[in-house]
Order: C-alpha cells, then structure tokens, then sequence
C-alpha cells in the first residue's frame, strides 16, 4: 500500500490546508475520473466533457479554500457535483447563444440539466460517487486474482445467475460462491478504503 | 479517445452499499470490541478431568483451543486444573503445547491453548510409519522432556496418547495434568504452583483416578513400590514410548487392571524382539530401551538428554553404549556412515591395516587384546550369516529356475550357495542332491539328500549306484549307465530319467559312446527291441529312419551330424534336433504337426512331406533352399516371400492352381510329385 493511505486524513483535509504541494495532484488523480463520469452523466459527448472536465478543475480549484468542509451539513461531492452542473449548464448555454443562427441544437443537454434540481443532483452525486469508488477498487484489487475468479466476479456484477456463470466458465456451480465470496469480501475492504481515504 | 472511467461499470455500485462504517478499520473495531473473546465452540475430546473445545480468538482471529474442567466444581480441583495451566504456561518450547491464555467464566476455569489439529502418536503409529520417522518423532519428545526437566517440570503422563503430530510435522507434548513441579529445581515464579498437598503424592487423582497410565508408568508409579518420583519417572515412560515405536505394542499387558499394575510394579514385561519375533527390531535401540525401562531409577538413564543422544547415535550411525559396543561394531558402523568413502580407501585401508594395528598398540589401545579379537570375529561371522541367510531364498528361485532350463551348471551354484547360507533349506539340499546324482555323483547326492526330504526309491538307487561306482569323480559304464537309466523308468523317477539323460547328451563324450547312448537309450525309451541307426562318420549323416515304433529321441540331442533321416518313425516334434548342426533334415512319414519347436539356425533343406503339418509360417525368413511340402496341409503360397534364398520346392499334384504356382514360383524350381 503506498504512502499516501497511511494516514486517516483525508485527501481533502490535507487539501484545504493547503501545506502539502502534492495534494492537489493528488486530488486530480483520484477526482478527474469523477467529475468526468458526472458530465458524462448529463449526457454530455465524450469530447466536450474532457473540456468541461478542464473548466471544473479550474473553478474547483479557485473556489476550494472557500468551501467550508462539514462532512455533516454538506458533503464535498454534492458541492462538487452542483458546480459540475453549473458549468455545464453555462457552457451550454453560452454555446446556444452563440450557436443559436447557426441552427445547433444544444436543447437536449440544456432540457436535461433544467430538469437537475439540488436533491436531484445529490442523487447523482451519490449514485456516481459509489460506481466511481467501486470501480476504482475493482481496478486496485483485481490483479489479485486469477482470470477465472475475475471474469466470475465481472460476470456475477453483470447479473448473470451463479448457475449461468458456472456453465459459461464449465466450472461448478460452488467454485462461483466461492470466488464470489471472497472477491466481494475484498472489494468491500477497499471500497471502504477508498472511500474514507477520498471521500468527503 | 474514450476515458478509462467509460468503461465503468455502474453495477459495481451496488457493492459500495455493503461497505458499513466498520469496515474500513475491521481488526481495530474487533479488537476493541467488547463482545466475548472466544466464540464459536466446537467440542474436541475429553480426557479424565478435562473437556476441550475448539473455538474462535475473536481477538486473535485463530482457532484456539480451550480446556475446562468437567463436573463439578470444588475449589482443589480448580486450584490443581490452574496449576496445571500455569505450568504449562511456565514452558516455553516448540515441542509443547503453548498455552495463551487462563480465565475463569462463570466460576469455571478454563484455559486456552494451541490448536493442533493433526493426530495423536497412537494415530500414527496405526499406519505404519517408518522407523526413522518414529525416531525423529521421539528425538523431538527428548527435546521436550529435557527441556522441561530442565526448567523443574516432570510431566508424569508421558504416552504416545499424549504426544500430538501436526499435518506439518510439529510435534508437541500435551496434558500436563499430572505434573508435578521439583522444588528444588525450578524457578522461583514457579514455586506457586507447587504444592505438597498429600493427594498429590497419593497415586490416586483427587478423583480416585489412577495418575498416570497402565501401560506406559513407572513401577514406582504404582501404588505397589514406594519410590520417590522424579526425572527418572519420565525416563522410564520415555522407554515405554520407544518400545512401542519399536513393537507397536504397549510395553506392559494384563488380563486386568490390578494384573497390569502387577506387572508394573515388577517391570515384567517381554523384550522388544521377543515380543515382535516378526520385525526387525535394531539392537541398538532395544538395548536402549531396556536401559531406560529399567526397573531401578539409578539403573536408567539419568537425563533424557543421555537417552536422546543415545538415539541420535543409532541415527547416525554410531554406537549406542547401551549395547556394549565392541571396536568392531564401532568400526563397521563407521564404515555403514561412511560407505562411499570406505569403498574408495578400502585398498588402502587394507594395505595400512597392520599399520594401524601397530598404531593402535601405540595408542595405547590395550583392550585390543586376544579374547577381544575373538569375539569381533565371532560378531562378524554371526553378523554375515545373519546377513546372508536372508539372500538364501533368492538363491534357492534361481536353483529352481536353472533346473527347470535344464541350466545343471547354475543350478548346482546356486543350491551350493544357498545351502551354504542357509543350511536349513531342504529344498535347496533336495536340487543339489538332484544334480549330483544327474552327473553320477552318487556319494555326493546321497549326502545333500540327507538334508533333504526324498524319494526312498530313488535313496535305494542312489545307494545302489553308489556302491557299483563308490568314486564320484569316474563315470558309470555305458552298461551301467543304461542300467540306471532303465531303473528310473521302472521306478517312474522322471526329473532324474530327464536329468541323466540331458546330463550325458550334454556332457563330452566321444562319438563311439555317444552312439551306444543314443541307441542303448532309445531302446530303453520307446521300448523296442531292435533299432535301425546308422552314422556315416564320413559325411557325418545319422540314419534313424524306418524305426515306426520310435517316438522320443531325445538321446540324439547334441549328436554331431550334419544331416539327419528321421523319416518313416513316430516322432512328434524337433525337441531332439537340439543343439545339433544340422542343415539336411528328413522327417516325412512322422507325427510332425507343427515346426514350433524346429530350430533353424543352420537349417538348408527340410523334408516334411507326408506330415499333418498345416502352415509353414515358423519358416518365414529361413535359409532353407529346398523345401518339401508335398502331401502335407499346407495350401498357401506366402511362404515364397519369405523365403530368399528357396531354390528347390516339392509339391505334390493338386496342392496348388497351376498358373498361381508358376507365379509365385518365379526363378525356383519346382517339382510336383504325384
């Protein structure tokens, strides 16, 4: 385990300090894939979510300090995740404007994200945020296992019945409980792993 | 270019609602976790005071297991199953059982130790381990014991029940409910477990158990001799458990309980080798054990480091000083340690060997003397008798197998060897009293046959022959020779009319002898009166042809004749062409059936005409330049093919189709007889 787990702190504690050069590098690393899996989330093409992915960083950035970190009252990636929607929405609809002669249509973006009230977005937040993190452990832990098990468990997060997967994989029908099992037991460590060392 | 996170899969989701808040630090939440440490009981096995259970160290998430006390409750009884956890607390080794933890639950005391799950030494020994594993099993017992003596510990309960083998090979000695802690030995902090309560000295528990168990205590554990017990105790249970790794039996047996104790206390009981006559039980260790069995503690061994270096010698390969060990013995185990080494120097050695010998006078090594030397060669011999006699009956199998083959050469080695080594094989007296006889070596059979049991017919002829012919070096008379030959068929002797034939057929006689054999024997053999035989010396062709009434010519096997006519007679196979250097060979108008038995070596022109003889496949790849086939059974024509060098064939008219003859037969001549 590297370095930067060692301590409970997390990455947005060491952040708002502000000491420690690295922990915004940091915080790119592990919330890029995030804030882009948002935008994406509004249905936005893969091209200008990296654009609007750079505009968000930006304003993370600039508005970071002034957020006032109460893991109780408001929870980062809700606050993240409403500037995420601001941008979006203000890109996209500066783009209409400028767009509008040249019969672009931007409405369906611009119609969904309308749609986007605060609950709305904390849904979101939540929902990404989970699949993200889930994700991102799957990626840590899933070296650790053999193809068999691997592919079991990717099959078994697919929704493919225990008896299908068996069948697929010619294996018995215990030996995907088992690989399951414990593949679900080590997920559920990291995940809360992650969680808590990036969380907020 | 697609972002790695759209690949993501939102299912995974799901898992993320699993995670509780506990998770991210488990062991910490465990550990502080006030819940009840051990959990998950699972009943093991129980003992006479004690019950133990597996169960689960929620603090040190290992399977542990946990021993408490059976009934009820009195507070000695608690105090004597805490001193008992105490001390073996107090011992810290590999080979015995750690205990982690002691605690009272519910007014009940309880104490937890190592799990092993693997087997008890009487588990192992019902599978037949070999004896080196046993011994290492023991070394590491030794190490135990010592330790504990060591530290002022004796354990008092010493038995293969109460020695556990892990599947990994640890190997820890366990219940220590009997210990007994030696005042004067141990640590101070241990001094708290002692007591002198008068139940302990008592050979009863508390519970009017018996301590220890029958089988495996000490004559001074039985309530019968008053002896103080001590390290000498273990010792003497520690020989018991050897003896039982060397029998696989307990050392002392009774009808009863009180017979057992008997014997006990009187340290009656058979010898290793005498109680398993069946194995192979090493000297060395039985002498071992019985040291450490003896009946008086100053006899024993006084440290179980002393008995464990003892093993270790026999290990490898030294002598024990429990068996007395001559320079002899000490010389040949250190030539069984150091074989390659020893075979390599051994010319040396034997070139330096009055050396040494003058050295040793040197070296003062005075014992050396005459009696001693006697009695090293008295060993050695003994040693490779012992030795040898096993390696008799292998050389009995090869007798037999020579004497079947009619091999009388190797067969006559072999018995000699045999009974030589083991002068108690009849059998092997029985085959080389047979060969001797074969050769006429009456004097010599009649001695090898009083070792044996056999035939009196064949005694009365043998003592016979014996007094025509009283030296076995000479040969009997051709007359004689026929005479005895004739008596063992009356007599119907058969191995010896086969032996004495194929012993002079075989034997080098001159061609005048050999022919009154051969004609003297047929006669004999197929009963008849008079025989047509006729050898040319010349051209060295044997005529034996038109004799209807001959059926077994065996005498001509080995007969040196370049061609044979055996037609016109009874015979049945080739068995008598044997050994010959035939290249003519006639048997038409015989009993020929087959050519199975037909050897072809130097065969170049074969008659079989006028035989039942059905197919002439034996003759694939022959030599055979002429062959006659007519009036026989066979009707194929692939024997052609086979046959390069065929230059001559007999048919008779109608046994081929015409044209396919004349293409088979292409470049030999072919005569078709009527």
């Amino acid at each position: 385990m590297s370095e930067k787990y060692n301590t409970r702190e997390t990455l947005l504690q060491k952040l708002q300090k502000a000491e420690d050069e690295n922990s915004w590098d940091e915080f790119v690393k592990y919330y890029e894939g995030y804030i882009y899996v948002v935008i994406r989330s509004f249905g936005v093409d893969m091209n200008t979510s990296e654009d609007l992915l750079q505009d968000v960083l930006i304003k993370v950035w600039k508005a970071l300090p002034k957020f006032e970190y109460q893991n109780e009252k408001c929870r980062f990636r809700t606050w993240l995740c409403v500037l995420i929607r601001n941008t979006t929405y203000n890109h996209f609809k500066s783009k209409a404007n400028r767009q509008s002669q040249q019969n672009v249509s931007y409405d369906n973006v611009l119609s969904s994200l309308d749609m986007i009230n605060e609950p709305e977005i904390d849904k979101i937040a939540e929902l990404e945020w989970k699949s993200y993190i889930s994700n991102m452990a799957w990626n840590n832990v899933k070296n650790s296992f053999s193809d068999m098990a691997r592919q079991t468990f990717e099959d078994s997060m697919n929704e493919m019945s225990n008896e299908d997967i068996a069948e697929k994989h010619d294996i018995p029908e215990s030996s995907v409980r088992v690989h399951k099992s414990r593949i679900r037991k080590v997920m559920i460590k990291e995940i809360a792993r992650l969680n808590l060392e990036l969380g907020g | 270019m697609p972002r790695p996170e759209d690949a993501f899969n939102k299912n995974f989701a799901s898992l993320f609602d699993e995670v509780s808040e506990l998770d991210a630090t488990p062991l910490s939440d465990i550990i502080s976790s006030s819940k009840e440490r051990y959990h998950d009981f699972e009943f093991y096995t129980e003992g006479g005071l004690k019950k133990i259970y597996r169960c689960q160290d929620r603090k040190t998430g290992r399977e542990v297991a946990m021993a408490s006390l059976k009934d009820e409750l009195s507070d000695a009884r608690k105090e004597s199953f805490f001193r008992e956890a105490r001390l073996s607390a107090s011992l810290q080794h590999p080979n015995i059982v750690p205990v982690y933890d002691i605690g009272i639950k519910d007014e009940s005391p309880w104490f937890t130790m190592k799990f092993i799950s693997g087997q008890s030494l009487d588990e192992l020994l019902q599978k037949n381990p070999p004896l080196i594993e046993k011994l290492d099993i023991f070394l590491k017992i030794c190490d135990a014991i010592a330790y504990a003596h060591s530290r002022g510990v004796i354990h008092l309960d010493l038995k293969p029940d109460n020695i556990r083998i892990s599947d990994y090979g640890d190997v820890v000695v366990v219940d220590w409910g009997l210990g007994q802690i030696m005042a004067s030995d141990c640590d101070e902090e241990l001094l708290e477990c002692y007591s002198f309560n008068s139940h302990d000295l008592d050979t009863m528990t508390i519970d009017g158990n018996i301590k220890g168990t029958p089988g495996y205590m000490a004559p001074e554990q039985t309530s019968i001799v008053k002896e103080k017990k001590g390290v000498h105790t273990d010792i003497f249970s520690m020989g018991c458990i050897l003896y039982t790794l060397l029998t696989d039996k307990k050392p002392f047996t009774g009808n009863d309980l009180e017979h057992l104790i008997k014997n006990t206390a009187e340290c009656n009981f058979p010898k290793p080798s005498a109680r398993r006559t069946d194995l192979e039980i090493p000297a060395p260790l039985e002498a071992v054990c019985l040291k450490a069995m003896s009946s008086k503690p100053e006899d024993r061994y006084q440290s179980v480091t002393k008995l464990q270096k003892e093993i270790l010698n026999y290990r490898d390969g030294f002598a024990t000083s429990a068996e007395n060990a001559s320079l002899f013995k000490i010389f040949k185990l250190w030539f069984k340690r150091h074989k390659a080494l020893a075979i390599a120097s051994s010319f040396a050695l034997i070139v330096s060997f009055a050396a040494i010998f003058a050295g040793m006078n040197n070296l003062k090594l005075a014992e050396l003397n005459a009696l001693q030397l006697a009695e090293k060669l008295r060993i050695e011999k003994e040693y490779a008798v012992k030795i040898n006699k096993d390696a008799a009956p292998r050389f009995l199998e090869r007798a037999k197998f020579a004497l079947q083959t009619f091999n009388f050469k190797d067969a006559m080695n072999f018995s000699s060897s045999a009974v030589e080594l083991d002068p108690s094989l009849k059998e092997a007296w029985h085959i080389k009293a047979e060969i001797h006889f074969n050769s006429q070596e009456f004097n010599a059979a009649l001695k090898a046959f009083s070792h044996a049991t056999a035939n009196p017919d064949l005694i009365k002829i043998c003592q016979k022959y014996s007094e025509i012919k009283p030296q076995d070096s000479v040969k009997l008379t051709n007359d004689n020779y026929l005479m005895l030959f004739e008596e063992c068929i009356k007599y119907k002797l058969k191995p010896q009319v086969a032996g004495l034939l194929h012993s002079k057929a075989f034997s080098e006689i001159d061609i005048d002898e050999r022919i009154a054999f051969c004609v003297g024997v047929m006669k004999i053999h197929n009963k008849i009166e008079s025989l047509h035989f006729d050898f040319n010396k010349k051209t060295k062709h044997l005529d034996i042809s038109n004799n209807p009434h001959l059926d077994t010519a065996l005498a001509i096997q080995n007969f040196p004749c370049k061609s044979i006519d055996l037609s016109h007679t009874a015979i049945s196979n080739f068995i008598c062409f044997r050994s010959q250097p035939t290249e003519i060979l006639k048997v038409s108008h015989t009993n020929v059936l087959e050519l199975h038995s037909l050897s072809l070596d130097q065969l170049r022109e074969l008659d079989i005409s006028h035989t039942s003889v059905p197919n002439i496949s034996r003759l694939h790849g022959s030599e055979l330049e002429v062959l006659n086939i007519s009036h026989t059974n066979v009707r194929d024509l692939d024997f052609i093919k086979e046959m390069s060098q065929l230059k001559k064939l007999t048919v008779h008219q109608g046994q081929y189709n015409k044209r396919q003859l004349n293409e088979a037969t292409k470049g030999i001549e072919v005569i078709i007889v009527p």
